[in-house]
């Protein structure tokens, strides 16, 4: 990273652009929230803050805050990863990544529509009402009032996304696994096997909500037959719950 | 480096599967059961049904129990899933904002995604992060329990209730609010099973946070045990003694509607009824042998709707997180007074809209207090797109839980930043976890 650096400052200097990066960069925080115990007194005295414990990976300090932090390095276990040698490494890695290869594999895939990373506002923009779209039916599904129609779209729009989105990672995994740095490895196998998992609980998720969709039609009709006879008796199962609870 | 591990002989293995039998269209990708990789729970678990405990549908209420013969310690998680007060929300006619498992718990719920995959702190290990910290954490090797959350009262509330539909043109639905005694049945079940310990963490997240904070006490009450851990995931009980707080009006909300007057009474003597929020006092200032903690996102957009979108109408995004984080600042002040209560909360993760921090994994749920924008000279540094940087050190959820279940108290709180959203890495799984969960 320091080499980066140096590279980076004759690459500057040479372009005669530093200035404009300059004013780009420049701000090291912006104004707003900043860590709230930079601005509070805090109990912890001084000798407190020298103590030590023990723990599974090895030795931390009992009491720690952003203060401290912000004021000096403070050591924790070697295990935790360095976070300048993460970042290279991050950095080296996503350079060798060509989404745009992946891509032009898998060019109907919904997972450039739904979740890709995209300052594109056209598809920012279809992909929130599209989202909208699917929380207004997930709504009514748990409101019991979707219709079949509406619950089978539904799941059958969940399976083709997993599916999908199944797709691109194994791909990205098959075509980069070997140069992704472990978190993002394992952050995109998790996200396989979530949606692997998920593909497994759809259908009987459907079944649910179809089945859901029907008791509630037949409670419907069952109170619209007589509404004050059917609110009597919720009134009185409540009651005698709620003496069961002691609350009466 | 990790080595390249290929799928394509296992996912492409396309299997005539689940999809069909459920009459769905099967898509050209169909993937087999048998394409399943680890990184869940894989716990021996027993189910248990005490008899007089009940889901909102009045049906049967059911928690899991995994008992490792080797261990005397055990974590205790909370499941989430919003919450209800009214028609509205209890009925599901606010889609999210309802509450969890209306019509009650599967028998199999255990094997379901959430459970499984619920949180590192329960599993002991996290799938997210592998060859590093799957055999590490903390926890490890602790016996557990999934208490489900099928109340939508945060796992507290002690009142069966007829809501009506104020447009009257669905039927009256019942919801047995019976949290408090599930809770308590279970903790009473868990005396007599698992009898003397040494350590217990009470965790949750979300709805499951705010079991965590409001029965610890309970826990305490009831559990005969040498250390105690309490780890509030985004469940926070914020301060609010009066209306002029901004979460006043949903704890006056669903005191009434949970009849908690009844069960708050059991709560520690400093506890004040008129501010919920000192709950988180008068636990820590109880049991100050214990070690108590709270994590969530600073751009918490979930529990942040919950808290404010109901009372304060027509707000923007915007407008809620700045409520969220006056409430935030009001918890941190309140905790900076109490030696064992810490803290870690990070800015942002793009996962769940930034809802719950030890959900699924803890890729993405590190705090780096110093983080900065790039500098100058910085800016040409791969991946462009990051424009954030940490110059001092990311202070991991495993490291947190580590320290904590050793007994430290953390007071870590990122300042705003955008470094997950512009990771190359999370940007691109973060939105599908969210997708998936």
């Amino acid at each position: 990273m320091k080499d980066n650096k140096k590279m980076s400052l004759a690459v500057v200097m040479a372009a005669g652009v530093g200035s404009a990066v300059w004013f780009m960069n420049v701000s090291d925080q912006p104004q707003g929230f900043l860590p709230v115990t930079e601005e509070l007194s805090h109990a912890v005295t001084p000798d407190l803050a020298k103590e030590e414990v023990e723990g599974r990976a090895g030795t931390y300090p009992k009491f720690l805050t952003t203060e401290d932090i912000t004021s000096g390095e403070v050591t924790l276990p070697q295990n935790e990863v360095d976070p300048q040698d993460a970042y290279d490494a991050k950095a080296e890695a996503w350079a060798k990544v060509d989404m745009t290869e992946i891509r032009s594999k898998t060019q109907s895939n919904l997972f450039w529509t739904m979740a890709a990373p995209t300052k594109d506002t056209l598809v920012l923009e279809a992909r929130d009402a599209k989202r909208a779209a699917l929380k207004a039916v997930e709504t009514k599904m748990m409101a019991r009032h979707a219709s079949e129609e509406e619950i089978r779209d539904y799941y059958s729009y969940q399976l083709q996304l997993s599916e999908d989105y199944i797709e691109v990672i194994t791909l990205l995994l098959n075509e980069y696994g070997d140069v992704l740095p472990e978190e993002d490895y394992s952050g995109q196998t998790l996200a396989r096997t979530l949606h692997l998992s998920k593909l497994q609980e759809l259908p009987l998720q459907m079944t649910k909500a179809l089945e859901l969709r029907e008791d509630f039609k037949q409670t419907r009709t069952l109170w619209l037959t007589d509404k004050a006879a059917y609110r009597a008796k919720l009134q009185a199962e409540a009651d005698e719950a709620n003496r069961a609870l002691g609350n009466i | 480096m990790i080595k390249t591990k290929s799928f394509s002989s296992r996912v492409l293995k396309t299997t005539i599967g689940l999809s069909l039998a459920a009459g769905m269209s099967a898509g050209v990708h169909a993937v087999g059961i048998e394409d399943f990789v680890d990184g869940g729970n894989n716990f021996a678990w027993e189910r248990v049904e005490i008899p007089g405990t009940k889901c909102s549908d009045g049906s049967q209420y059911k928690f899991w129990l995994y008992d490792n013969p080797a261990s005397d310690n055990v974590v205790i998680s909370y499941e989430g899933g919003g919450a209800c007060w009214d028609y509205e929300s209890c009925s599901g006619a606010l889609g999210i904002l309802g509450a969890a498992n209306p019509n009650g718990l599967a028998d199999d719920y255990i094997n379901g995604m959430q459970a499984q995959f619920v949180s590192p702190i329960m599993n002991g290990n996290d799938p997210g992060l592998p060859f590093r910290d799957r055999e590490n954490l903390a926890t490890n090797g602790w016996d557990a329990v999934y208490m489900p959350y099928c109340t939508g009262d945060v796992h507290v509330g002690n009142n069966v209730k007829v809501y009506d539909d104020p447009t009257g043109v669905n039927p009256p639905i019942t919801f047995h609010h019976n949290g408090y005694a599930n809770s308590t049945a279970a903790l009473d079940y868990l005396d007599d099973r698992l009898g003397t310990l040494n350590k217990v963490m009470i965790t949750g997240f979300s709805a499951g946070g705010v079991a965590s904070s409001a029965l610890y006490h309970e826990v305490r009450q009831r559990l005969d045990f040498t250390k105690g851990y309490m780890l509030n995931d985004s469940g926070p009980l914020f301060p609010a003694p009066d209306a002029s707080y901004n979460s006043h009006q949903l704890h006056q909300t669903i005191t009434t509607s949970w009849n908690m007057d009844s069960v708050l009474a059991n709560m520690p003597a400093s506890f004040d009824i008129n501010d919920i929020g000192t709950a988180n006092s008068a636990a820590a200032q109880l049991y100050t042998q214990d070690s108590f903690a709270y994590t969530g996102y600073s751009t918490d957009f979930n529990f942040s709707r919950f808290s404010y979108e109901r009372f304060f109408p027509n707000m923007d995004q915007n407008a809620i997180l700045t409520k969220w984080r006056e409430d935030q600042s009001n918890l941190v002040a309140q905790l900076n007074t109490l030696p064992n209560f810490g803290y870690i909360i990070p800015w942002n993760r793009p996962i769940n809209d930034s809802h719950c921090s030890t959900i699924i994994t803890f890729l993405g749920s590190h705090a780096c207090p110093s983080i900065r924008k790039k500098r100058w000279y910085e800016s040409w540094e791969w991946p462009w797109e990051q424009s954030w940087k940490c110059p001092g050190t990311f202070y991991g959820m495993s490291a947190f839980l580590d320290a904590f279940v050793a007994g430290s108290t953390w007071r870590l709180i990122e300042p705003q930043n955008s470094y997950n959203l512009e990771d190359p890495g999370m940007s691109i799984y973060g939105p599908l976890i969210s997708d998936a969960i």
